[in-house]
């Protein structure tokens, strides 16, 4: 088994200790990444996360990723007219006939 | 049927009789991608076409054809959304509990448990193919959360609604809103990582 660099829990005490309490834990870096995405964090909050992410190897994968998936469905929904921002699925031909009648007999 | 006939901007609309074949197989992707089964999402499509039609004459020509009519789309998910809303509790997240990721108590608390460590995703979203690949499983994501997790995160991160506004049509308070959330990325992520993006991890 390889060893990876997460933070252990050991360093984690120890950080939190030197911030004075500022230091947030793996869960609450989880919780402020995804407010991040909603509204504007505090100073000492932002300031938690970064220094946190420098020890946090999950946390960094963690918010990467977070920001990734965000990314792809901003970039890809922006553009109703350009981009495929659904499933590519087709409707049945009986489906098709239905909604066809349905708009003749609405357009009289 | 093409593409470029939606893309196109137009001041006029489309004779009404070419919609279905025109926008029909995209709006139903669009739909089927937020509401869960086949039939709400034709229903969905076909209240679209009717709708737009009755609408015809406020048509501006601002925006596209297919933006219109993907616009009145939304209306009726949200409306499908407001209705369904009723019938789920927003308020019981304790199915949550049982799968915490972090380490509970001890001077450990609050850290990742080894096996729910996130690992490295190898994905090129630049590829059109993993592209397609990334909506058929946020699809199958989105459906194996809970019914109420779900519509806040298609609301919020897919429509890209403002919170405020889907605590209205929810009818959900703003800081379980955000509880949520949390929880749907949260979910989101790790089945998107055991379903997709299915690595190796190395500290099992």
């Amino acid at each position: 088994m390889k060893k990876r660099p997460g933070m252990s829990a050991k360093a984690m005490l120890m950080m939190s200790k030197a911030m004075g309490g500022f230091m947030p834990t793996c869960r609450e870096v989880s919780q402020l990444t995804s407010r991040e995405f909603d509204e504007k964090l505090l100073f000492r909050q932002r300031l938690g996360i970064r220094l946190h992410l420098i020890f946090c190897k999950w946390c960094r994968l963690y918010r990467n990723q977070l920001q990734f998936i965000d990314n792809f469905l901003r970039r890809y929904s922006a553009d109703v007219e350009k981009a495929p921002i659904g499933i590519e699925i087709s409707l049945s031909d009986e489906t098709r006939d239905r909604f066809k009648r349905a708009i003749k007999d609405n357009s009289k | 049927m093409s593409e470029e006939n939606g893309a196109s901007k137009s001041e006029k609309l489309s004779n009404p009789q070419t919609w279905v074949d025109v926008h029909g197989d995209f709006l139903f992707g669009y739909a089927i991608l937020r509401l869960k089964d086949t039939s709400t999402a034709e229903d969905a499509v076909q209240e679209t076409f009717l709708a737009a039609l009755n609408a015809r004459d406020s048509f501006r020509g601002q925006s596209g054809e297919r933006t219109w009519l993907v616009s009145i789309l939304k209306n009726k998910i949200i409306d499908h959304f407001r209705r369904l809303s009723r019938e789920v509790d927003f308020h019981n997240n304790d199915i949550d509990v049982i799968d915490d990721d972090f380490i509970a108590s001890g001077p450990s608390a609050g850290t990742w448990k080894a096996g729910q460590r996130p690992s490295e995703w190898v994905v090129d979203v630049a590829n059109l193919a993993e592209q397609k690949e990334f909506w058929e499983y946020l699809r199958k994501c989105i459906d194996r959360m809970p019914p109420h997790i779900g519509m806040v995160f298609i609301l919020r991160d897919i429509e890209n609604m403002k919170n405020e506004d889907i605590c209205n049509v929810l009818t959900v308070q703003p800081t379980n809103l955000r509880v949520i959330l949390h929880r749907a990325r949260k979910r989101l992520r790790r089945c998107l990582e055991k379903i997709w993006l299915n690595t190796e991890r190395s500290e099992r």
